[in-house]
C-alpha cells in the first residue's frame, strides 16, 4: 500500500492519522520477529566460548581461512545488546584486528535492526566519527542472533577524572570538558542531518513522503505497536497522548536521517584532547524530521543541572543555546512548536520503552540485563511529569 | 518476625558490598556493574517495602477518581458501564490485601484504557477528558518521582520531597 498519495490538483498528500499499520516494512518485520521469540523462554547470557565459535563461523562463511578469535571479553553498558570485544586473525590478515560485536539477546529494551545500523555506519564513515563497520549478520544466520561487528574505537563516554554514577549514560557529568565537547555535539548533529541519504545504500529504510505528516505518524505507529505488544500495566497518560499525537502531527517538508538517540552516553571522546571518536547507538535511527533529534537531546532525564540550577542538555549546554547553535550550524530555522510536538512524542516513547518493553523483557527473563531493565522504569515519572507540563502548555 | 525483612535485606547488601564485590576482578566489568545494580535495587526495596501497600492503594484511589471522572464523558454506554463496574468492584475489595489491590488497579486501568482508546472513536479528544487525565497525572507523577528518587536517575532528585511524606501526611 503506498504510504501517501497526492491528488491531481497537486494538493499535499494526506496521510490517515488512524492507519496504525503504516510502519516501515523492516520495522514491522523486526517487531514481528520479537513476538515470534516470545515463547522461547528465558534467555541465558552467552558464554565466551559460544560467542567465539559463532564469530569463527561468521568469518569463515565470509571467506576467511584459519580464523582465530582470541582475547574475547564481555563489555558492559547499554540495555539492549550483548557486546563483546575480541581479536580476529585469519590467513590473509596483515595484523590482528581488535573488534567489537553487538548482538541481540532475545529481547532488549528496544527491538531494532542490525542491518539498518550497518548501513548507517557505512553511510556516515568520514562524515561524523563512527565505529568502522567490519561485518554484519542482519538476521542472525551465522551468529544465531542478529549481530554487527565494528572496529574497536578508543575513547570514553564519561570523563575519567569526574566522579559520577550513571546507568546507560544518564547522569554523566562533564564539568571542565564541556567547552570541548559541546561544539562537537552540535556540529556532529548538524552533519548527521545534512547527509544526502538518497545517494546512500539505505535499502533497509523506507522514507516518509515529504511534505506530509507521515514522518511523525510512522513514529507514532511504531511505538504504539510496541506498547500494545509489550504493555505490562496500562497507563492512561500513554493512551491519551497517542491520540493527541495522531491529532496534532506536524508536516515534515524534507526528511533527513534522524539518529534517534543522540544524547549523553551515546558519544565517545578521547582524553586528554576531548575529540569525538565515535557517535554510538544508531539502532533507533530512521528517516524523519530533524526536530525529533533536537527534542530528544533536550529531554529532562538526559539533562544535568549546572551549579546555578540551569539544566544542561545532555550535560553540555543550556537548551536555548543548543537550539541557536544548531540553527547556525545547520542553516535552518528551529520551529519551537514542532520541537514541542516531538518532545511530547519522545517522552511518550521513552515511557513505552521503559515501562512496557523493559518490563516485558525482564518479566520473561529474555535479556542478559534484567537488572538494568528493571531499573529503567524508575526514570519514567520524569517523562510523565514532563508530558503533563507540555500538554498543559499546548492547551493554553 | 525474627530475623525481620529489614535485617535480611541488610545482611544480603553487606555480603554483596563487603565480600562479593571485592572478590570480583576489575576486568569483570559486567559482573561488577550488575553487583552495584543489585545493591541499588536492594537499597530501594529496603526503603520502599514498608510503604508498598500504601503505594498501591494510593495508585488505585487515583485511578478510581479518574475512572469516575471519565464515566460521564464517554459516549459509548458499554465503555461507561465498564468504568462504573470496575470502580464498584474495586470499592468492595479488602484494602489490606496487597495482591487484590494490585489486581484491582490493573482492572481499573484496563477499563480506563478502553474508554480512552475507543470511547471517542476517531474524533478529537474532548477538553473534559484531557483535563481529567492531566489532573490524574499531576497528582501521580510527583509522587512517582519521589518514589524512585533514590535511583539517582532523576536530574531533580535532590530537590524532590521524600516519598514517605506523601504517605505519612495521610
Amino acid at each position: 500500500m503506498p504510504p501517501a498519495s497526492s491528488d491531481a490538483s497537486g494538493a499535499p498528500p494526506r496521510v490517515d492519522p488512524w492507519d496504525r499499520d503504516d510502519l516501515e516494512p523492516r520495522i514491522a518485520h523486526v517487531l514481528a520477529r520479537k513476538l515470534a521469540r516470545r515463547d522461547l523462554g528465558p534467555y541465558a547470557a552467552r558464554s565466551n566460548e559460544q560467542v567465539a565459535s559463532q564469530l569463527a563461523r561468521l568469518y569463515s562463511v565470509r571467506g576467511c581461512r584459519e580464523v582465530r578469535i582470541s582475547a574475547l571479553a564481555r563489555m558492559t553498558g547499554g540495555a539492549s545488546k550483548e557486546q563483546f570485544v575480541f581479536t580476529l586473525e585469519h590467513a590473509a590478515s596483515a595484523a590482528p584486528e581488535r573488534l567489537v560485536l553487538r548482538m541481540d539477546p532475545w529481547m532488549g529494551i528496544v527491538e531494532t535492526c542490525r542491518g539498518r545500523e550497518a548501513q548507517l555506519l557505512a553511510a556516515y564513515a568520514g562524515v561524523v566519527p563512527v565505529p568502522p563497520l567490519h561485518a554484519v549478520d542482519a538476521d542472525g544466520e551465522h551468529l544465531g542472533q542478529p549481530g554487527l561487528v565494528t572496529r574497536f574505537v578508543a575513547g570514553v563516554t564519561a570523563p575519567s577524572d569526574v566522579a559520577a554514577k550513571a546507568v546507560t549514560g544518564v547522569g554523566i557529568r562533564f564539568e571542565h570538558w564541556t567547552a570541548k565537547l559541546a561544539p562537537q555535539f552540535v556540529a556532529n548533529l548538524a552533519r548527521i542531518h545534512a547527509l544526502d541519504w538518497r545517494c546512500c545504500d539505505l535499502s533497509y529504510f523506507d522514507a516518509p513522503a515529504p511534505g506530509t505528516t507521515q514522518a511523525a505518524l510512522r513514529q507514532v505507529n511504531w511505538w504504539s505497536r510496541v506498547w500494545r505488544d509489550d504493555v505490562v500495566e496500562r497507563e492512561p497518560l500513554v493512551t491519551l497522548v497517542e491520540r493527541w499525537l495522531r491529532e496534532n502531527a506536524p508536516v515534515c517538508a524534507d526528511p533527513v536521517v534522524v539518529h534517534g538517540d543522540y544524547r549523553i552516553g551515546n558519544f565517545m571522546f578521547t582524553e586528554p584532547d576531548g575529540a569525538f571518536s565515535a557517535v554510538l547507538d544508531w539502532e533507533l535511527a530512521h528517516l524523519g524530521d530533524f526536530h525529533e533529534d533536537l527534542a530528544w537531546s533536550v529531554q529532562r532525564l538526559f539533562g544535568v543541572p549546572r551549579e546555578d540550577g540551569e539544566l544542561l542538555i545532555s550535560g553540555l549546554l543550556p537548551r536555548d543555546e543548543f537550539f541557536a547553535a544548531y540553527a547556525e550550524a545547520a542553516g535552518v530555522t528551529v520551529d519551537l512548536d514542532i520541537i514541542r510536538y516531538y518532545e511530547i512524542l519522545n517522552a511518550w516513547k521513552c515511557i513505552i520503552i521503559n515501562n512496557a518493553t523493559a518490563s516485558r523483557a525482564a518479566l520473561r527473563g529474555q535479556s542478559h540485563q534484567d537488572l538494568v531493565l528493571t531499573w529503567m522504569p524508575f526514570g519514567s515519572a520524569v517523562f510523565m511529569d514532563q508530558l503533563g507540563e507540555l500538554l498543559r502548555e499546548v492547551g493554553r | 518476625m525474627n530475623p525481620d525483612l529489614d535485617l535480611r535485606l541488610k545482611s544480603v547488601m553487606k555480603a554483596l558490598a563487603e565480600v562479593i564485590l571485592p572478590a570480583l576482578p576489575p576486568e569483570q566489568r559486567m559482573a561488577r556493574d550488575q553487583t552495584h545494580l543489585a545493591l541499588g535495587h536492594l537499597a530501594l526495596l529496603a526503603e520502599q517495602w514498608p510503604y508498598a501497600l500504601r503505594y498501591e492503594l494510593e495508585s488505585l484511589d487515583e485511578c478510581l477518581e479518574l475512572a469516575s471522572a471519565l464515566a460521564p464523558q464517554v459516549r459509548d454506554p458499554s465503555l461507561a458501564a465498564a468504568l462504573i463496574d470496575s470502580v464498584a468492584r474495586a470499592k468492595r475489595l479488602m484494602r489490606d490485601d496487597y495482591a487484590a489491590v494490585g489486581a484491582a488497579l490493573h482492572a481499573v486501568k484496563a477499563a480506563i484504557d478502553h474508554a480512552l482508546a475507543d470511547g471517542e472513536g476517531e474524533t478529537p479528544l474532548s477538553a473534559a477528558v484531557l483535563g481529567a487525565v492531566l489532573r490524574y497525572n499531576a497528582r501521580r507523577a510527583p509522587r512517582e518521582r519521589s518514589w524512585h528518587r533514590a535511583s539517582g536517575l532523576d536530574p531533580d532528585g535532590p530537590r524532590l520531597p521524600r516519598f514517605q511524606d506523601f504517605f505519612d501526611r495521610g
